[in-house]
């Protein structure tokens, strides 16, 4: 179970993982086209006041596209036999746990809160939420940061059976690729808007 | 009950020679000093992977299916043994010189 959750990439066909990548990133963008989400950079999952519909969609592509490029130049650097099916698949499961941020936005709670905070920005003294809200901020950050670790892990372990990595350098490579996927995207986001 | 063929020695680990084949059915035996075969030279993991690529008729999608594994996993299994046998020449090889 422990295998099938950090590393579906060893057992299941590209079909499989494709569908359930796809299907995934589907819903996560509705649910961050009906909960003002933008996912805008590959690394960055926002809340907004004002979304049109497509936005998340288009978001979505333009992450999985840039990672995709990325790490495939990068798998196919390591080990020729790369796939580009793989990286695709392995980035589409992988950005699966990042769905889960809008959730939070059910209720405008978090949005309310924010409210809340920002006039106290750079005063800690300052603060005017409650105790309840200050544990429902800590269950956010412990949640997403927590998403955001098993993005990486799925990421990590998708990588290593996509392009067969053994060694340091090629973990190192790994990481330069997924700071430059984070730049790239934002480049991208920033000419769109 | 099938023997596990060992290769290795259980002492310091050297790779094992032949040093003598008899015959089940005369009981002639043969002496010598004869190294073994790479495909033995191998774990029986991957010899049974080899002996099951050869089945699937180098069908490394069709391996998979049957494996319950992606296809990049078999793949890379398929490459890391690539690597060993490889390495084995080479070392053979160097032996041999």
């Amino acid at each position: 179970m422990e295998r099938m959750m950090t590393n579906p990439f060893v057992r299941y066909s590209e079909k499989k993982l494709l569908f359930t990548g796809l299907f995934a990133t589907i819903i996560g963008s509705v649910l961050a086209a009906h909960f003002y989400t933008r996912y805008d950079g590959v690394l960055d999952a926002h809340t907004v006041s004002e979304l049109k519909y497509y936005m998340p969609f288009l978001d979505n592509v333009i992450n999985v596209f840039c990672l995709s490029l990325v790490l495939y130049g990068i798998g196919k650097y390591i080990n020729r036999k790369t796939r580009g099916v793989d990286i695709l698949t392995v980035v589409l499961i992988s950005r699966i746990p990042l769905y889960i941020f809008p959730l939070f936005q059910i209720g405008g709670y978090l949005d309310e809160i924010t409210k809340k905070l920002l006039p106290a920005a750079g005063n800690a003294f300052e603060l005017n939420i409650t105790g309840i809200e200050m544990i429902f901020l800590l269950v956010f950050a412990l949640v997403y940061f927590a998403a955001l670790a098993l993005f990486i892990v799925l990421l990590r372990y998708g990588f290593a059976v996509a392009s067969n990595v053994k060694s340091v350098k090629h973990w190192v490579l790994f990481a330069f690729g997924i700071l430059v996927a984070e730049i790239l995207s934002k480049l991208i986001f920033l000419t769109l808007n | 009950m099938a023997f596990k063929l060992p290769v290795h020695c259980p002492s310091c680990e050297t790779m094992l020679s032949v040093s003598q084949l008899s015959c089940p059915e005369c009981s002639t035996v043969v002496s010598g000093n004869y190294d073994l075969p790479l495909f033995l030279q191998l774990t029986r993991d991957e010899q049974d992977f080899i002996m099951q690529f050869i089945l699937n008729s180098g069908s490394l999608k069709e391996m998979a299916a049957q494996m319950g594994n992606s296809y990049p996993t078999v793949r890379n299994k398929l490459d890391d043994i690539i690597g060993k046998i490889n390495q084995l020449k080479n070392k053979n090889g160097k032996d041999d010189d």
